[in-house]
């Protein structure tokens, strides 16, 4: 598990900038809970959402190896963040593929840690690292 | 099959599927849609992996909103809200609201948030008439808290005190 971001933040936003041939990809379980618990719609929503600045407060959680990669060879490292948008605290876990060039949204749904306050201090205090979200 | 190559993986060779979604409203209107999407045999990703749905997404939602608006000023009426007073106080052109209600015309994301406020705090237009005077508009937001803490009040009280009978008497 890795103390700093894998992939280049800046890098994501920037490719989520990027209107027409985007080469950013979401994934259905991740768009449906955007849509859920955050109320955006479609990908082109969460995209916008998200290089207007939507993810606010942003912290890194951890950084871990993408599970599904069907080439072990070609390491794929999902990075996840944890986010506020007002009253909700979200995660969001993403990865790029320098094979394809593209990046992906793994996940983006309410933190598992959400409207945990003793969790946040917990973690705060070094007793706890990341949560359990995927 | 589709002869596109996965964005995710790079390997897999995508295959088209169908599948279907539900799609919600606050007012509680719910449809659920058909869609076709991409799977990655190798990968197991899956979704709209190209954004190739949002229109169509978009468009749903837009009917729904129209119907959730027309549902919405349809009981204006029982709320004894005069659509054309509202109108007036909103500065809407004459006829909007009944326009939505009939849906000869489709409200825009921003008016039909609009009505799902003015359905849930009718009391906005109130606001509103007052040409949004701080002062005024906290007096009315008050006296309409009040009067709903009141009514709250003398429910919970009845209730409580039926069952503080009740368990006295058993």
């Amino acid at each position: 598990m890795l103390k700093q971001p894998y992939h280049d933040f800046d890098a994501f936003l920037k490719a989520c900038k990027v209107r027409a041939r985007s080469r950013v990809v979401v994934l259905r379980k991740a768009q449906d809970d955007a849509r859920n618990d955050f109320g955006l719609k479609t990908s082109g929503e969460i995209l916008r959402f998200i290089a207007n600045g939507g993810l606010e407060q942003l912290e890194f959680i951890n950084s871990k190896l993408w599970e599904n990669n069907p080439d072990p060879s070609r390491p794929v490292i999902v990075d996840g963040y944890e986010f506020v948008s007002r009253m909700k605290r979200g995660y969001v876990a993403l990865m790029f593929n320098k094979v394809t060039g593209y990046w992906t949204i793994k996940s983006f749904h309410i933190s598992d840690n959400a409207n945990l306050p003793f969790v946040d201090a917990f973690k705060k205090a070094g007793f706890i690292s990341g949560g359990d979200n995927e | 099959m589709s002869k596109r190559i996965c964005p995710v993986c790079g390997i897999g060779a995508l295959e088209k599927i169908l599948t279907s979604i539900t799609l919600s409203d606050p007012s509680g209107i719910e449809k659920t849609i058909e869609i076709s999407e991409y799977k990655c045999p190798a990968c197991e990703a899956e979704g709209d992996l190209f954004g190739e749905n949002d229109r169509v997404i978009q468009d749903e939602y837009k009917k729904m909103r129209a119907e959730a608006v027309a549902s919405m000023l349809e009981k204006f009426h029982s709320k004894k809200i005069s659509l054309s007073a509202a109108e007036r106080v909103l500065e809407l052109p004459q006829r909007t609201l009944s326009k939505w209600k009939n849906k000869s015309m489709v409200p825009s994301a921003s008016a039909a948030l609009l009505i799902r406020y003015v359905n849930l705090f009718p009391w906005l237009l109130d606001v509103a008439d007052n040409k949004f005077n701080p002062k005024n508009a906290q007096q009315i937001h008050v006296a309409v808290a009040m009067r709903d803490l009141y009514e709250m009040t003398k429910g919970s009280e009845a209730t409580n005190l039926e069952d503080l009978r009740h368990n006295t008497m058993t």
